[in-house]
């Protein structure tokens, strides 16, 4: 079957593949030693953009309004660290799913996700200082009846998979209740909403959140279990990007700009953030 | 960047289990699907003008538009009239429903496979309707079936991990859970592929070994 | 947080993010058909190593699931050390997608060219690569084509699921809708309709081109 025509063609088939396989080689060792993990102000300055990875579907830290456009208290928040390093803001919407590896791939400069400052997490990704408190408790409708965990019996509880909240209400919700876990905000808003779930793990901000969403609706909290702390996230050993960034916020908590932006977006005054 | 596969191993019990409720969701989905499929082939070419035109609709409908998006209208928009499924059970009748109109077309064509000389040959000998697909069409539509229907399971099976979406339990959404939680998600998406990849591998070894006996078995 | 309502201009945001969606459909279907005809060759060639490879990859892309590949593609960039957009590392994903299913669907076609058509070549004295292109590629082209039209539904669902790694297109449109209105139903239904407005004239357009095949072609 193998003709002279077709050893020449697979000769040359070969050193194509070699010569193609050389310049990848090449054009990642180029690729990879360059930005790797240099990213520093200065270069963020020189470069005129800032990448940052947000939500599109969380209200109401990152969500599209009616005219479509981006709006939150993340969103703004990014707006403001982009103005004032003095570069343009380039929004990278993320998921739950690749938020991460986005940020880990240099496709997103920092991350600003409603992030819960854990050690795990912090083994991956560094964290700024706590721009946000997630404070969580039970939540649930004026006419449902929860005073104590022991009133779940009997009651479904929604949480987001696997966020900080999961592994709370899993371990502390009595035996009798059910934990149903959804993907995102939107989805357990969705689920309290539709009567899905009768109660929500989430944060203290969210029955407003809720009763803005079901006009008249009067969700609120029935009791606080936890409080975990928000921090953008960014690559490791990047300490000349975190130092600016602690700064900057530092001073947005000293001066009032981020307890506007918390009055704004979450109709609550700026909780007290502790540093570490 | 640090890449671990001592993490993996770590968490291997926990994305096995997630392994075995895909498995479990496929084969639900599975019988569900083929129950589906018989009840719309049978409805094709037994019942009237009105009710083939609406299996037709149907199976266009489904087949047209991403799964993704009939879980989206099963698990977000039934609720508006009043119906709330739990994320499992939408996953569930979402996927048979999916399978079932592609079984619906399978056993049509394995039904329409049998040729129109053994139908007539069996009226010849007198054989009433259904004797006729009994003893006439039934085996040697199920050997032309089987194939089809064998390709769809692994398929299937591969398409439960959009039931993530909806947060159903399975293997995707557990994997998507411990990534959240551990902030790797390459290696736990990394380990999840490669369990997919075997799962998927698997199937289609035992697939062959079976349909391949079975049909063989038959041969006349 | 307000809740709006459904508007008109609702629809025409859907309508416009359809446009990601097919342009993401067609440059994926350009670039797995590139990588499925180098696939598709390996995989029928006469070498053993060519089609052992072949064969490995497309088994491995087609066993796992879309969703898996969309997310793993962040880790096989970082590998090399480059640097891709949400476009490149979607579309780049999706072409592999679309390579292995195409290779899997042309190599079976050029397998089911007659033998016959072999021997035949082989009389006329043609090396294996003229073979190919004169006699057996040009009837292989003709029996895929159904099947490949078939494919193209089976992509532009797939890009569906690109709405998971936050990319823009229908799917993505939809839910950042239904997070702003909660419609759920009827926005879905819009989206479904929309799919159902690109796939259904090519599904149906494969089936008649399969139907066609059936009558006596002349060589």
């Amino acid at each position: 079957m193998k003709t002279s025509l077709s050893i020449g063609k697979a000769a040359r088939a070969v050193r194509a593949a070699a010569l193609a396989l050389g310049l990848a080689a090449a054009a990642a060792v180029a690729g990879g030693g360059g930005g790797a993990s240099a990213l520093t102000i200065a270069e963020i300055q020189k470069r005129g953009t800032l990448a940052v990875g947000l939500s599109d579907v969380s209200p109401p830290y990152a969500t599209k309004n009616e005219k479509m456009e981006h709006v939150g208290l993340e969103v703004e928040l990014a707006e403001m660290i982009a103005k004032t390093l003095g570069v343009k803001l380039r929004i990278v919407i993320v998921t739950a799913a690749n938020r991460v590896a986005c940020l880990l791939t240099d496709c997103a400069d920092i991350l600003i996700y409603g992030l819960t400052i854990t050690p795990e997490r912090a083994t991956q990704v560094w964290f700024s200082q706590p721009y946000a408190v997630n404070a969580s408790g039970i939540i649930a409708a004026k006419g449902t009846a929860i005073a104590s965990l022991d009133d779940l019996v009997g009651k479904r509880v929604g949480v987001i998979r696997a966020a900080f909240g999961d592994p709370v209400i899993t371990e502390k919700a009595p035996r009798g209740a059910t934990v149903q876990r959804f993907d995102d905000m939107s989805g357990l808003l969705q689920a309290m909403l539709a009567g899905h779930v009768d109660a929500i793990f989430e944060n203290t901000l969210i029955p407003g959140v809720l009763n803005t969403m079901r006009r008249g609706g009067d969700f609120e909290t029935k009791f606080v279990m936890t409080a975990g702390y928000w921090g953008i996230a960014m690559r490791q050993d990047r300490e000349n990007l975190r130092q600016w960034i602690n700064s900057y916020l530092f001073t947005i908590k000293t001066d009032g700009k981020l307890d506007a932006l918390h009055r704004k977006y979450l109709n609550v005054p700026m909780p007290a953030l502790p540093t570490f | 960047m640090n890449f671990s596969v001592g993490f993996v191993i770590a968490h291997l019990p926990e994305l096995l289990r997630g392994a075995g409720l895909t498995l479990l969701l496929a084969m639900q989905a599975m019988l569900v699907g083929v129950a589906v499929g018989l009840v719309g082939c049978g409805l094709q070419l037994c019942a009237g003008r009105w009710a083939r035109l609406a299996v037709q609709a149907w199976i266009e409908f489904t087949r047209n538009t991403p799964l993704i998006v009939q879980l989206f209208l099963i698990y977000f928009g039934l609720p508006e009239f009043g119906l709330r499924l739990s994320a499992n059970l939408a996953a569930l009748i979402g996927l048979g429903l999916y399978l079932g109109a592609f079984a619906t077309e399978i056993f049509r064509a394995g039904i329409g496979s049998v040729g129109r000389g053994q139908i007539e040959a069996g009226r010849a000998l007198g054989l009433g309707g259904f004797q006729i697909f009994r003893f006439v069409v039934a085996v040697p539509a199920l050997k032309a079936v089987l194939p089809a229907l064998g390709a769809q399971f692994t398929l299937i099976m591969l398409a439960t991990s959009v039931v993530s979406t909806i947060s159903a339990d399975e293997l995707a959404s557990i994997a998507n859970g411990l990534q959240t939680t551990t902030f790797r998600p390459f290696e736990i998406y990394l380990a999840a592929s490669l369990i997919y990849l075997a799962l998927a591998l698997a199937l289609r070894a035992m697939l062959t070994a079976t349909a391949g006996a079975y049909v063989g078995r038959w041969r006349e | 947080m307000i809740v709006h309502d459904l508007t008109f201009g609702s629809i025409a945001y859907l309508l416009l993010a359809a446009r990601w969606t097919l342009l993401l459909s067609a440059i994926a279907f350009v670039g797995g058909a590139i990588g499925g005809v180098a696939l598709a060759l390996a995989r029928t060639s006469p070498w053993l190593a060519a089609r052992l490879a072949a064969g490995a990859f497309i088994q491995t892309v087609e066993g796992i699931p879309l969703l898996m590949l969309l997310f793993l593609f962040y880790f096989g960039v970082s590998l090399t050390g480059l640097r891709l957009d949400a476009w490149t590392s979607v579309t780049l994903a999706l072409s592999l997608y679309a390579s292995a299913f195409l290779a899997d669907i042309w190599s079976g076609c050029i397998r089911s060219v007659p033998a016959g058509q072999w021997q035949a070549a082989r009389s006329l004295a043609l090396g294996y690569a003229a073979a190919m292109r004169l006699v057996i590629l040009p009837q292989a082209v003709r029996i895929a084509v159904p099947p490949t039209v078939g494919f193209l539904v089976q992509l532009i669902k797939g890009t569906a699921l690109a709405s998971m790694v936050g990319f823009v297109e229908l799917t993505r449109a939809g839910q950042v809708l239904n997070n702003m209105t909660f419609k759920p139903f009827v926005i879905y239904l819009i989206v479904a309709l929309i799919y159902f407005a690109i796939c259904a004239p090519l599904s149906l357009w494969s089936r008649r081109l399969e139907a066609r095949l059936d009558r006596p072609h002349r060589a």
